[in-house]
């Protein structure tokens, strides 16, 4: 289990943080690059999910945050599994580090912890806008979603505090 | 302005009373809720206010209600309009409001055939025009409006389209002072505006004259609109209730509609909308954020409503729960 956003997530040999590997930590500091706090495989999906606290107050720089999240994160994980020398990972189980996983779908989720069920479409609408170059490069079409924490739990995401 | 109202045993409406009425008012709720029948009750009681002691009018307001409420509703007989229990036994409809400052009352039996029953006998007139826009546009029908009702005085189209016909049919007038930004925005979201010459209807854009039976279903919707402002029916103190606004409007359009909604509230014009639409409740939600103003949205349901504020941001109603229903049942086939 790891907390983000003041939300348990559910982690295990099928989870790959980025941001507790070294190469990424460099990058980061060097480059500006971003990456989004979980990539689960979950049965014959690869799910990159980020997570916030709150709905947008600016919702283009938000959106924009996310766009860059979720693209950058996909570039770093492919060169991790073609085990490109800048982007060694020291920390990937073996359940996550499997070329054939690129041929898994992709799905992109924002679980947003405070969010109102009514804002999440328009939220989902405006991040697919702004994905669409990522979208159909790697026929991400239909697969991008946000979520609040409620719905998280039940898509067994984050930890039900009631079990 | 219509301040107040209360509303008892109307068809599938039991008991709604709805106080502090504001410059926009919305009615949403599913099919057969009677989102269009509360439109209908005010603007009859409206515009029998206007209608009683215009001109050389010598009818009593009970005369003219009467008469309005037939030829709006079209029923056989005014009782028809009175709700009925499951052992069907007799009810009393019953109406108060609260109109520029006097009260009115009407009530009837579902016995009551061509005439009300008790009604408040003593009532100023209204000076200023009420218009209801209906969900469907009138103007490709506009002749056949006028025959079945004018002439035949037949059922089919309702008072409603009748009087808006006749509205439409007054030429605008030059120089008219109100309105000006509203008529503006209009003619630029429909690029033209609509022109009624030698008993037709056209649509001019640039220097084209197009029939109005090969114009689109929006544009002579917010052709209407514009008519309206420039011949000067709708004028500071109008009510104009409209039905569906979102009919035959692609969503952005809807936006820019409400836009010239608002613009008109400003103006003193007191605006009544029955929707459907998520884009509707939405655009007015920010309206009221924008400009400040309380705009009641009356959520109905088979055998209630709850009253909400779209200042205090978007209620939990039927139109919403259906959008996130869908959401979650995408998310259901995704995860």
């Amino acid at each position: 289990m790891k907390i983000e956003s003041e939300m348990k997530f559910i982690t295990d040999d099928c989870t790959y943080i980025m941001e507790d590997d070294s190469f990424y930590k460099k990058m980061s500091s060097k480059y500006g690059t971003k990456d989004v706090d979980f990539i689960i495989k979950r049965d014959n999906k690869l799910l990159f999910i980020e997570a916030k606290k709150s709905s947008p107050k600016e919702l283009e720089k938000y959106i924009d945050e996310i766009v860059t999240k979720f693209t950058d994160s996909l570039i770093i994980f492919i060169g991790i599994l073609f085990d490109r020398k800048n982007t060694k990972s020291i920390i990937i189980t073996e359940q996550m580090n499997q070329t054939g996983h690129l041929k898994k779908d992709i799905q992109f989720i924002l679980i947003i912890k405070n969010a109102e069920k009514y804002h999440l479409i328009p939220i989902r609408t405006a991040l697919n806008n702004k994905l669409r170059k990522l979208i159909q490069m790697f026929s991400i079409e239909n697969n991008v979603f946000v979520m609040n924490e409620s719905q998280a739990i039940s898509k067994k995401i984050l930890e039900n505090p009631n079990i | 302005m219509i301040e107040n109202f209360s509303i008892t045993n109307l068809a599938n409406i039991k008991s709604l009373q709805i106080d502090n009425l504001s410059s926009i008012n919305v009615f949403t709720g599913e099919n057969a809720t009677g989102k269009t029948m509360i439109l209908s009750i005010l603007y009859t009681l409206s515009k029998s206010l206007e209608n009683f002691n215009r001109g050389n009018e010598n009818k009593t307001f009970k005369e003219i209600i009467s008469e309005k409420l037939y030829w709006v509703f079209q029923v056989n007989k005014l009782g028809d309009l009175v709700s009925k229990d499951r052992e069907d036994k007799s009810k009393h409809f019953e109406i108060k409001a609260t109109i520029d400052n006097q009260n009115l009352f009407i009530t009837f039996g579902d016995s009551a055939n061509k005439t009300v029953g008790n009604i408040t006998e003593i009532v100023e007139n209204r000076q200023e025009n009420s218009i209801f826009i209906p969900a469907k546009e009138v103007l490709s029908l506009f002749s056949v409006i006028k025959t079945s009702r004018n002439r035949d005085n037949v059922f089919g189209f309702d008072d409603t389209y009748l009087d808006l016909v006749k509205a439409l049919e007054q030429e605008p007038r030059k120089n008219y002072k109100y309105f000006i930004e509203s008529k503006k925005i209009l003619n630029n979201l429909i690029n033209g505006k609509i022109l009624y010459e030698n008993g037709a209807w056209f649509f001019r854009k640039d220097r084209m004259k197009i029939s109005i039976f090969s114009t689109a279903e929006g544009i002579k919707k917010i052709g209407i609109i514009d008519r309206l402002l420039a011949n000067g029916y709708i004028q500071p103190d109008s009510i104009m209730f409209i039905d569906e606004p979102e009919s035959f409007l692609h969503p952005r359009a809807v936006v820019d509609f409400l836009d010239i909604i608002a613009l008109l509230a400003q103006n003193k014009i007191q605006i009544f909308i029955a929707t459907h639409s998520y884009f509707v409740i939405n655009k007015l939600m920010l309206v009221a954020k924008k400009d400040n103003i309380d705009i009641p949205i009356i959520s109905l349901a088979k055998d209630n409503y709850v009253i909400d504020n779209l200042k205090d941001g978007l209620p939990q109603n039927s139109i919403l729960d259906t959008l996130v229903t869908l959401y979650e049942d995408e998310l259901d086939l995704a995860l």
